[in-house]
């Protein structure tokens, strides 16, 4: 038989089985990315593969002859690249093969592989892994089937769960509480109070919501103006009488200074609610020390949050993300049926294209040396003829193709495809330079943790 | 099987249906939720068969009771859900609805055993009054439950307990925004139901119906409804305060509909 049998293997390393100082080093930028698609390509060991490289983990997803060897020489060419010693890789490197290998490649493109888990961005990067990957030559027809049905499962997960919906950061659970409170904040004041790292953060996330008015107090406006610049908002000094005024017309207001004495006081808040005529104000005090006195909560119409609360909301948020795993499950299990139907069809379909092609040649043989014996027949009578020798091919061929295709889906089995085609002689047209999958025997393995050295 | 059964049945099948996705939101389990959803579905056939049943045996617009208008709100609260699709159903917004809807089809049940034959003289200007009167009291239903929803994430929100009832809940700014809708829509078309049902009086009666228990009762209703878009728009309220006042205006539009009788002078 010409049919070559081919694995499908992940081999990588992430941050449940690698240190950062390994991952940093691994970590391959689009070049490099390239230079060991390149050397799997230019291979016979790996047909056909996708390197996926992110700051928590690397993983060379490849079809090839043996998955062992597979591995092996994508660690090589990933040591070669990055001059990481190979032994080093596989001491902390995971392989997994088979159907584990693609519900892995969906587990990892819904984010439930992640450190954060339930996190978006990684669907972008296997997508981006598999266009490069497209662009190199390095997928052929099995790889971008799989690609696209990974791919679709996680968005799929995105779309028809909140796994990835809810915050995770503190920055962003400030927004969102915010957004409880006002809705949408198109047409809000925000006022940010402070220029240092988290209320940067946040400000950016507010000016991500396209706020009516986002203002800047800071101590030093240069830096305030900085921020004001990047998130397109206004920047002012930081003084009492500025923030009072502010108070009166903001929707939310967020602080992050944490200089050890109030900057919003309960007598200020008190005196701005006096012209907001109930209108409600959300504070949130992101600092440590606070920034808010915490008896402006007493005012029915202030919604004051401190850190705590907010961490709270995170944990919340991931919480929920948890309870979105089964689902998300339940649609990479999905992913993988059909993915696995879809490789029974491609042994199956090449034999009953052939057969068809069979049944075609041999009405065409009969048509010509009927057409000798019966030289004086019109092109109507041809025609009439050619129609009928069809349709007894057909519904000759009709039940064996359905009964096989049938067959060969329910079970997996090639070998119903392997015996029509041994029955009507089609070996050598339909096996020539095909390969099959090896599917069903899935496996996964790792290096003993015991035996890993600590990295210098 | 009599109407009574029927009326059981759909009852079980509403009941079932709330207590599940009550579960079901509850687990965050997709395969319940189908079931639930499911249930929901049966309610709402059951319930629809019930209420076409009842409005079949009518002889009129005016022949309604006042059973048929806790079920008919009822009705539309599962209407509602059903039409929210698989993941509206186990939502907390389906599941309020839902509490108040079925409160109101077991209130409808209580008040069909005290229905009494009909009174009035039929007329077209009576059917407008009655149609009228039943789409603005659905309405403060709808507004009555959207106030509930915003307090219960208003307390959420004072409590600091982001549960699942804060996930999925909207915002109180759209909360506050619906409930201020369907008060001002119900207010408007009580307000025509009663222009209808004087103009009514004057014609058929020959009398303007002013003292009439009934519709001092629901000129009270209004004025209540109408304070409350009064603050509302002027804002000199804290919004907790002005959802309080919603259930209680909500509370008169309940007393309204099971102690005053329709019965004229």
């Amino acid at each position: 038989m010409g049919v070559r049998c081919v694995n499908i293997f992940v081999v990588g390393l992430s941050h449940k089985t690698a240190p950062v100082e390994l991952r940093e080093r691994v970590s391959l930028g689009e070049t490099e990315v390239r230079h060991v698609l390149t050397q799997l390509r230019d291979s016979r060991t790996v047909l056909e593969s996708v390197v996926v490289s992110t700051c928590n983990r690397l993983e060379i997803y490849g079809l090839g002859p043996s998955a062992r060897a597979g591995s092996d020489f994508a660690l090589a060419a990933v040591a070669k690249t990055t001059g990481v010693d190979r032994d080093v890789l596989w001491r902390y490197a995971y392989v997994r093969e088979g159907e584990d290998a693609v519900r892995h490649g969906m587990r990892v493109a819904c984010g439930i592989d992640s450190v954060v888990f339930g996190e978006t961005q990684i669907l972008g990067q296997m997508r981006d892994a598999y266009h490069l990957s497209l662009e190199e030559g390095a997928t052929g027809s099995v790889f971008n089937r799989l690609f696209r049905e990974i791919i679709h499962v996680g968005k799929r997960a995105q779309t028809e769960t909140s796994i990835g919906r809810e915050a995770v950061s503190v920055s962003y659970a400030a927004v969102q509480l915010a957004r409880k409170v006002l809705g949408e904040l198109h047409d809000k004041q925000v006022v940010v109070i402070g220029a240092g790292h988290m209320a940067g953060l946040a400000a950016r996330h507010f000016g991500a919501q396209k706020p009516k008015s986002l203002l800047i107090f800071n101590r030093t406006l240069e830096r305030a103006q900085a921020l004001a610049a990047e998130v397109g908002g206004g920047a002012h000094p930081l003084d009492e009488d500025g923030i009072a005024q502010a108070l009166a017309h903001a929707d939310v207001v967020l602080t992050a200074i944490g200089q050890g004495r109030y900057v919003v006081t309960k007598e200020m808040v008190a005196s701005a609610m006096m012209s907001r005529r109930g209108r409600p104000l959300v504070i949130l005090d992101i600092a440590v020390p606070r920034d808010v006195d915490p008896e402006v909560s007493s005012s029915t119409s202030v919604y004051l949050y401190d850190v705590d609360d907010l961490e709270g909301v995170v944990a919340a948020n991931l919480e929920e993300r948890a309870r979105q795993e089964a689902a998300v499950e339940a649609m990479i299990e999905e992913g993988v049926r059909a993915f696995s139907q879809w490789l029974a069809e491609q042994e199956v379909v090449p034999v009953i294209a052939a057969l068809h092609r069979r049944g075609e040649a041999i009405e065409r043989e009969v048509m010509a040396s009927l057409l000798r014996k019966l030289p004086h027949l019109t092109e109507r009578d041809q025609k009439v003829i050619h129609k009928h020798m069809m349709s007894i091919v057909h519904q000759l061929l009709r039940e064996p193709v359905k009964n096989v295709k049938e067959l060969s889906l329910q079970s997996g089995d090639p070998s119903y495809a392997e015996t029509l085609a041994a029955l009507f002689g089609l070996e050598p047209e339909t096996s020539h330079n095909r390969v099959r999958v090896e599917w069903r025997q899935g496996s996964s393995y790792a290096a003993d943790a015991a035996r890993r050295p600590a990295l210098s | 099987m009599d109407m009574g059964t029927w009326y059981v049945l759909s009852m079980v099948a509403y009941a079932l249906a709330l207590v599940w996705s009550g579960w079901s939101f509850a687990q965050a389990r997709p395969s319940s939720t189908r079931i639930g959803y499911g249930l929901f579905v049966a309610a709402f056939a059951l319930v629809t068969a019930v209420f076409l049943a009842r409005l079949a045996s009518l002889r009129g617009a005016a022949d309604y009771s006042r059973g048929d208008l806790a079920l008919f709100i009822a009705w539309l609260m599962i209407t509602v859900t059903v039409a929210m699709g698989r993941g509206g159903a186990s939502s907390p917004v389906a599941l309020l609805l839902n509490a108040v809807g079925f409160g109101l089809a077991l209130l409808a049940g209580g008040l069909q055993a005290q229905s009494s034959a009909p009174f009035l003289p039929a007329s077209s200007l009576l059917a407008l009054h009655v149609a009228l009167a039943v789409l603005g009291d659905t309405a403060f239903a709808f507004s009555f439950s959207f106030a509930l929803m915003h307090l219960v994430l208003e307390e959420r929100l004072r409590r600091r307990l982001f549960d699942r009832w804060y996930l999925h809940l909207p915002s109180l700014a759209t909360l506050d925004s619906l409930a201020l809708f369907a008060s001002a829509t119900g207010a408007g078309l009580l307000f025509l139901a009663m222009v209808t049902g004087l103009w009514w009086g004057d014609r058929v009666l020959h009398q303007w119906l002013l003292t009439w228990p009934k519709f001092m009762v629901t000129a009270f209703c209004l004025m209540l409804y109408v304070s409350y878009l009064v603050w509302r728009m002027r804002r000199r309220v804290a919004t907790r305060a002005m959802m309080v006042f919603q259930v209680i205006c909500f509370v008169v539009v309940l007393s309204n509909l099971l102690f005053v009788g329709g019965r004229l002078p």
